[in-house]
């Protein structure tokens, strides 16, 4: 096998978010949540944030960086499997909020302890230096991501 | 040490991982435009940078595009329709072997080109000791990875 110095950033990124998608696809089996569709965990993860009450649907589907047909589908399937309920907003009716079913809360659960088993399983590989690099580094890939390209 | 401000602010090394994800195919496509290239399948840039890499060995490659051996089929499919590689079958022992088209050739070479834009970026936001730390890092989340049973 290659040293990591030798395998490009990209690959090597993608090992890394593997270890969490991985992770978190085995914490959901085990909680018998095995057919959340991709970019579900993102969405029962965020709305874990808001306890019980509703999210406004349009504050989610624009934190999920899809297309609004894309996100709407998601959560459209999220719905349909149990794991996000959906209402109109009694307070202005043009509005949709969406929050978590019990099952939606057990997923998010499950979710969020494979995160940390991985966060905590990473610390005991690396320095903490190396961890706030880490850090520092997806920062960057953040902020270059976000800047237009020509 | 300047440290982007957003690795002040807690979050999980998965979010910035979610968030950090889109730096390379934004990066790439940019590429892709200027070229004329707008039709390459997700992940089939994986593929055709592999190829071009020299990379052969079909069960890796897909292990390392996290996809299902059914959707792998059905990427290599859209790739070879849309004119960018071949696939030729050996009439002796019937075992299938993956080249790219020079338009396959094209495209690999665009996204050659993004990653470069990024990594040298990166390097003008990052010391030589804060790229190889954080290369470490992502290491070892590939080593967890490949220390968690498969599902």
């Amino acid at each position: 096998m290659a040293s990591h110095d030798e395998v490009p950033l990209p690959d090597l990124m993608r090992g890394a978010r593997d270890a969490y998608r991985d992770a978190v696809r085995r914490a959901l089996a085990d909680a018998g949540c095995d057919d959340i569709p991709r970019n579900g965990a993102f969405v029962l993860s965020g709305l874990a944030a808001f306890e019980s009450d509703f999210s406004p649907q349009a504050d989610v589907v624009a934190s999920l960086g899809l297309s609004k047909q894309g996100a709407s589908q998601l959560i459209d399937a999220l719905v349909l499997r149990g794991y996000v309920e959906r209402r109109i907003d009694p307070e202005d009716r043009r509005r949709m909020g969406v929050r978590l079913t019990p099952r939606g809360r057990r997923a998010a659960t499950a979710i969020r302890a494979a995160i940390d088993e991985v966060e905590a399983a990473v610390t005991e590989l690396i320095t903490a230096d190396q961890l706030q690099a880490l850090r520092a580094g997806l920062a960057a890939f953040t902020e270059i991501g976000a800047q237009p390209h020509n | 040490m300047s440290t982007p401000s957003i690795a002040d602010t807690y979050l999980s090394i998965a979010e910035l991982m979610r968030i950090a994800r889109g730096s390379y195919k934004r990066a790439i496509d940019a590429v892709y435009a200027a070229r004329g290239i707008d039709d390459v399948p997700n992940p089939g840039g994986y593929i055709l940078a592999y190829l071009a890499g020299g990379q052969k060995q079909i069960p890796q490659m897909i292990d390392g595009l996290g996809i299902g051996k059914r959707e792998y089929d059905e990427l290599l499919d859209k790739l070879i329709l849309r004119g960018y590689i071949t696939r030729t079958i050996d009439p002796d022992d019937g075992s299938a072997s993956l080249a790219l088209t020079e338009r396959g050739q094209a495209a690999a070479e665009a996204i050659f080109e993004g990653g470069r834009v990024v990594d040298a970026e990166l390097e003008r936001r990052l010391t030589a000791d804060e790229i190889a730390a954080m290369r470490r890092g992502l290491a070892a989340l590939g080593e967890i990875k490949l220390s968690l049973p498969k599902v």
